[in-house]
């Protein structure tokens, strides 16, 4: 089989899927995605699904914004439920940590409905019982929060693509590509062969190894997050809020409601020292310490101590040493090879943005948002020392 | 009063297990390891009767310095404490080898009223261990346990479920007794008790601590030969049902009722 269209894009992640759709409404033909296993099977489908706000960047703080009223809008606009539910968000800072404020002020100047609050007001601010202040510098209560299923978002934005006409490719794996002249003339696969005028990379974790063999190497590397989730013992409402715990960098955790009155904790399973190899990962959680992370959590959110553990689990994501993801076409790169790689843990509602901004960024229009931040070339300066911190506490 | 000894078995997670996308093997390495899920109903059933009766749930387990996770874990869920015996000179062990030695290590931790295991391992699926077991401690022993019915004047008596037959049956304690999967449902354990749990010491013994005949233990001690392992051939294929949505559920309503399914 061969097959020519206008763009080929790999990766029918919460990225590729948003490209693929944004890039068909306006007007792009013969799109073709190409996915190796299912759409949102990769982090996609293991991401928390929570957006929020709290970013210390304008850009980034002006983007969450329009994408969380994308959230919102999703099923009027597309047609597709994605589960979105509101809620609050509270974000813990540690004691000390400076320019609290000063974020605060510009989220507000954003238009974020953020209120900043003492650790006396945020012992109080959970409906099911108090919380331990200990380490506690500012709770950020984001009255915008909000998650929902980002499978659900992937498959919304196939489905509404596959509508006005883009052709979504399952059990089809990009296996090489063939370069001529500066530009990536086919795209080889399990099965048969593609060739387009552009190539979008959006292959999360398989996103390096299709850059190698382009031979591009770029400084990412994968990092493990790990899921817990808990049977309450206490009726747990799904518009409770999140609470995010970024006081304490052994510990960073979140905890927020899940479908059935059950509840989802997040934890930062990442191991600078670990190779995460994405074909023989198995999330093993050592008792010891996943203990101590139950520990602190226990301590901090008193009520939750009687919350069974049904099941634990983890999953890779794509981290950069600036914790953003890198999107663009690469200097060096053939010509016609655009990459939106390492999702660094907090990209899944980034979706609408970033399907937004390369749509507009491919088809050479004004980009409605700066998207510096994330480009693609910056990653050049670092190296793999540059690594550290967390996507808790980075963004 | 009873002081019950649960026996437990560390096992992969097969739910999890990857295949290594260049030589086609199982990727062994890091697989996460659980309670053998048989073991489950041991330990809760041993929960429940001491909840009923009061006494103490000792974990017996054997396996590498890994299995202290599944001994946690039935401590997270309410076991008193736990014993792992793990050496070197036990490697290499068979089902006999292997109730050979934990039968010397009930012998040092005193008196047992019960002995509870799962029904087999999920891994090995032999379900020898406990019969032997039995066997070397001078016990009664009663497979597929489906009830517990009463325990009274140091007789335990229960029903079994067995493929072809029920039956109700007595013993005299001390007793061996295997459990059936579903004869209650295993509870999940509480943040806090996951966090009591990580404090709590696992006691670990060496060949030297127990009374044993070298010639008994490890790959030595073991008659078993295992001549080859290989998948089962398959030996039927599916089809796959064409056509629109309504006509591929009409053929596989149709399929069914001809089978006699629905
Ligand atoms: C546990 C966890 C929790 C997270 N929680 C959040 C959160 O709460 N909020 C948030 O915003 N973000 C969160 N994230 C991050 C977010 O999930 C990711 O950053 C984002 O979903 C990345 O999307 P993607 O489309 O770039 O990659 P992926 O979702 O990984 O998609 C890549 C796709 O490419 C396919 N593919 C790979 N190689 C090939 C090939 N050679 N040929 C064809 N197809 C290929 C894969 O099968 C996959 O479907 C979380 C991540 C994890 C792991």
């Amino acid at each position: 089989m061969s097959v020519i269209s206008d763009v080929i894009i790999i990766g029918a992640g919460s990225s590729g899927s948003a490209v693929a759709y944004y890039l068909a409404k306006k007007g792009v033909k013969n799109i073709v995605v190409l996915e190796k296993l299912g759409m949102g099977s990769g982090a996609t489908g293991h991401a928390a699904g929570l957006i929020r706000h709290h970013y210390p960047d304008r850009n980034l703080v002006k983007m969450v914004r329009y994408c969380s009223q994308k959230f919102i809008d999703f099923k009027e606009e597309m047609g597709f439920n994605i589960d979105y539910v509101r809620n609050d968000f509270c974000y813990l800072t540690p004691a000390g940590q400076k320019g609290i404020e000063d974020i605060i002020e510009m989220q507000r100047s954003e238009g974020v409905n953020v209120e900043l609050l003492t650790p006396a007001q945020v012992a109080h601010i959970h409906p099911k019982g108090e919380i331990n202040t200990d380490g506690i510098g500012y709770g950020l209560l984001d009255h915008d929060g909000g998650y929902a299923d980002p499978y659900k978002v992937a498959v919304g934005y196939c489905e509404r693509a596959k509508q006005l006409g883009v052709e979504i490719k399952i059990g089809v794996e990009v296996l090489d590509f063939v370069v001529d002249s500066g530009k990536v003339t086919k795209v080889i696969t399990n099965k048969g062969d593609f060739s387009a005028g552009l190539v979008i990379n959006a292959a999360g974790l398989g996103a390096s190894k299709l850059n190698s063999l382009l031979g591009i190497t770029l400084p990412v590397k994968n990092f493990s997050l790990g899921h817990g989730v808990l049977i309450p013992d206490i009726t747990f409402e799904p518009d409770i809020l999140t609470i995010n715990d970024a006081s304490q960098e052994e510990y960073l955790f979140f905890l927020r409601p899940e479908s059935g009155g059950t509840a989802l904790i997040g934890m930062d399973q990442d191991d600078p020292n670990r190779e995460f190899n994405p074909d023989t990962y198995y999330m093993d959680v050592p008792f010891n310490k996943i203990g101590k992370y139950y520990e602190h959590i226990v301590k901090r959110l008193p009520f939750a101590a009687g919350f069974k553990l049904s099941t634990a689990f983890g999953a890779l994501d794509v981290k950069t040493p600036d914790w953003n993801p890198g999107i663009g076409f690469l200097e060096g790169a053939p010509e016609n090879y655009y990459q939106i790689v390492a999702g660094s843990g907090h990209s899944f509602k980034l979706a609408p943005v970033f399907g937004k901004v390369v749509a507009e960024q491919i088809l050479g229009e004004n980009q409605s948002f700066d998207f510096s931040v994330f480009d693609i070339n910056r990653l050049s300066k670092f190296s793999d020392d540059d690594f550290g911190g967390s996507f808790f506490i980075n963004e | 009063m009873l002081n019950i000894v649960v026996l437990v078995k560390q096992v992969p997670n097969t739910t999890q297990v990857k295949i290594d996308p260049v030589t086609n093997n199982l990727v062994r390495e890091g697989v996460p390891s659980i309670v053998n899920p048989y073991d489950m109903y041991a330990i809760e059933e041993a929960l429940l009767l001491k909840e009923k009766f009061g006494g103490k749930v000792s974990i017996l387990s054997m396996g590498p310095a890994q299995a202290k996770e599944v001994i946690k874990y039935a401590m997270a869920m309410g076991a008193d404490d736990g014993i792992l015996l793990s050496d070197r000179a036990f490697a290499g062990s068979d089902t006999l080898a292997t109730s050979y030695t934990l039968s010397a290590a009930l012998s040092k931790m005193g008196k047992a009223d019960l002995v509870l295991c799962g029904k087999q391992a999920a891994d090995g699926d032999t379900a020898q261990v406990p019969a032997e077991l039995a066997e070397y401690l001078g016990m009664g022993c009663i497979t597929y346990v489906s009830k517990i019915c009463d325990i009274a004047d140091g007789k335990i008596t229960v029903e079994r479920t067995l493929d072809f037959a029920e039956a109700k049956a007595e013993v005299s304690m001390p007793a061996v007794l295997t459990l059936n999967k579903g004869i209650n449902e295993p509870r999940l354990p509480r943040l806090k008790d996951m966090v009591k749990a990580m404090y709590m010491s696992i006691q670990v013994l060496k060949s030297n601590d127990l009374t044993l005949d070298e010639k008994r233990i490890s790959l030595s001690g073991s008659p078993t030969q295992v001549m080859k392992v290989f998948s089962p051939e398959r030996k039927k294929s599916g089809y796959v049902l064409n056509g629109s949505s309504d006509e591929q559920v009409s053929a596989l309503v149709g399929e069914l009722i001809k089978r006699e399914i629905i």
